[in-house]
């Protein structure tokens, strides 16, 4: 069985709702938290729903309807999220502590459901088919892409919606920085990589993927596989070299590597030993989303893209080798050294 | 206490900010208007409900006793303000 990424719908802190991305470079970003250049939502979401809709819901539910304009109707829908609807789930917890557990809205509550993207979207698109939402830290996406790759295997689906959302929060923000893991001196992403420093930037996004078992288009781009694992001590070359051999690939055969480095030494030295291992071009991405759980998600369309368009973003490229054809691209991103996530497209 | 057309306007605009409907001013909301059912007045539904019966009981101290009264309680926003002032203690 072979999966296509037929179509792809993202809303991030890059203008990639429209493409514009492509055209006019790399958005610039001096605080610590990378908020989303957000479409105007009524352009393909009822405006009776919309007020309703917490800022999540409607980031997930544009990048759906996004991709599947471009693509066609699911069969199912699978969605990884690392935090899920926090900022409804914040407010519904400080609306209990405020009225004493009385008299609370109810519109919180049903919006912070870990689940209430899915159906939301399931239900904005008449989808009545297998819905799921996988919450596993930094492999949510990769997981949700392994259910969907499972489910076109076993013919229960011909075309899944699958995606990768979370959103920045300020209680999510100060809670996490006092783990020190955001930079304190308003670097901008343009220098994320330059020195030696601890921390790097928040970011959020919305990134959907129509998956299908047969190309709808004649520039097809192929999800040739995903593997996670979790080891604080892995070594990381023989584990993508094992990886690429259960895809009948070798280290070689990648002539292109995106990495989800973000500027934080201790986090980044990770990739090391895989980017020295090979000649490979080499791509960053997290100057131009941010960290977050389901970044990933970001790194797959970014890849579906170079795959595409056969051309690298220039803000994007770390190293650039004599490859210049691109057909195998290998995606990893760790968390903590301990959460890892290899997935490879092809052409 | 304030008139009924007062207080009229004054549910207006806690019914805009407490359903979050960005797109009408409180002049645009036909006080006699229903304000549930497909395609009629604001178009509201049941958990717009919900939040209606929240808003009275917040903001007027009322607490709405019998269910079943809700539906002509709430089936305008004049007949909302009757029922604030036919209730609200002095």
């Amino acid at each position: 069985m072979k999966a296509y990424i037929n179509a792809h719908g993202i809303i991030s802190p890059q203008r990639t709702f429209d493409g514009a991305f492509f055209e006019n470079g790399l958005e610039e970003y001096t605080q610590p938290q990378m908020h989303c250049i957000e479409p105007d939502y009524k352009e393909f979401i009822n405006p009776a729903k919309l007020r309703r809709m917490s800022r999540i819901l409607k980031m997930g539910l544009g990048a759906a309807s996004l991709c599947v304009q471009r693509g066609t109707q699911p069969d199912a829908i699978v969605i990884g999220s690392g935090f899920g609807c926090l900022a409804d789930l914040e407010k519904f917890q400080y609306a209990m502590k405020a009225e004493n557990e009385q008299l609370l809205s109810p519109t919180p509550f049903v919006n912070s459901s870990h689940n209430m993207i899915s159906s939301q979207i399931a239900i904005a698109l008449g989808c009545n088919g297998y819905n799921m939402t996988h919450f596993h830290a930094a492999l949510s996406f990769e997981n949700a892409l392994l259910d969907t790759l499972m489910l076109l295997n076993s013919g229960d689906a011909q075309n899944v919606l699958v995606g990768g959302i979370d959103e920045i929060t300020e209680q999510l923000f100060s809670i996490t920085d006092k783990l020190n893991i955001w930079r304190k001196d308003n670097c901008s992403n343009k220098n994320l990589f330059e020195g030696t420093h601890r921390g790097t930037l928040m970011g959020e996004g919305a990134a959907f993927f129509i998956i299908g078992t047969k190309p709808n288009n004649g520039n097809p781009v192929q999800i040739t596989g995903t593997h996670t694992f979790i080891d604080g001590n892995a070594d990381i070359v023989s584990e993508a070299a094992d990886f690429l051999g259960t895809l009948n690939l070798t280290i070689a055969d990648i002539d292109t590597m995106i990495l989800g480095r973000n500027g934080d030494a201790e986090n980044d030295c990770v990739y090391d030993a895989l980017e020295n291992c090979c000649q490979a071009n080499i791509v960053h991405y997290k100057h131009l989303c941010g960290e977050y759980r389901t970044s990933s998600a970001f790194a797959m369309w970014l890849g579906a893209n170079i795959l595409q368009r056969q051309q690298i973003p220039q803000c994007a490229i770390k190293r650039k080798s004599g490859k210049n054809n691109y057909s195998n691209i290998l995606i990893y991103n760790h968390l903590n050294g301990t959460e890892h996530a290899f997935t490879v497209l092809s052409k | 206490m304030k008139s009924e057309e007062e207080l009229i306007n004054d549910l207006k605009a806690q019914i805009i900010e407490a359903l979050s409907i960005e797109d009408l001013t409180p002049a645009d909301i036909d006080a006699d208007a229903p304000l549930f059912g497909d395609g009629e007045g604001l178009n509201l539904d049941s958990i717009d409900a919900i939040e209606l019966v929240l808003l009275i009981e917040k903001q007027y101290h009322i607490h709405i006793d019998d269910p079943r009264t809700r539906r002509t309680i709430l089936a305008s926003v004049r007949a909302m303000a009757k029922f604030i002032l036919e209730n609200q203690k002095e």
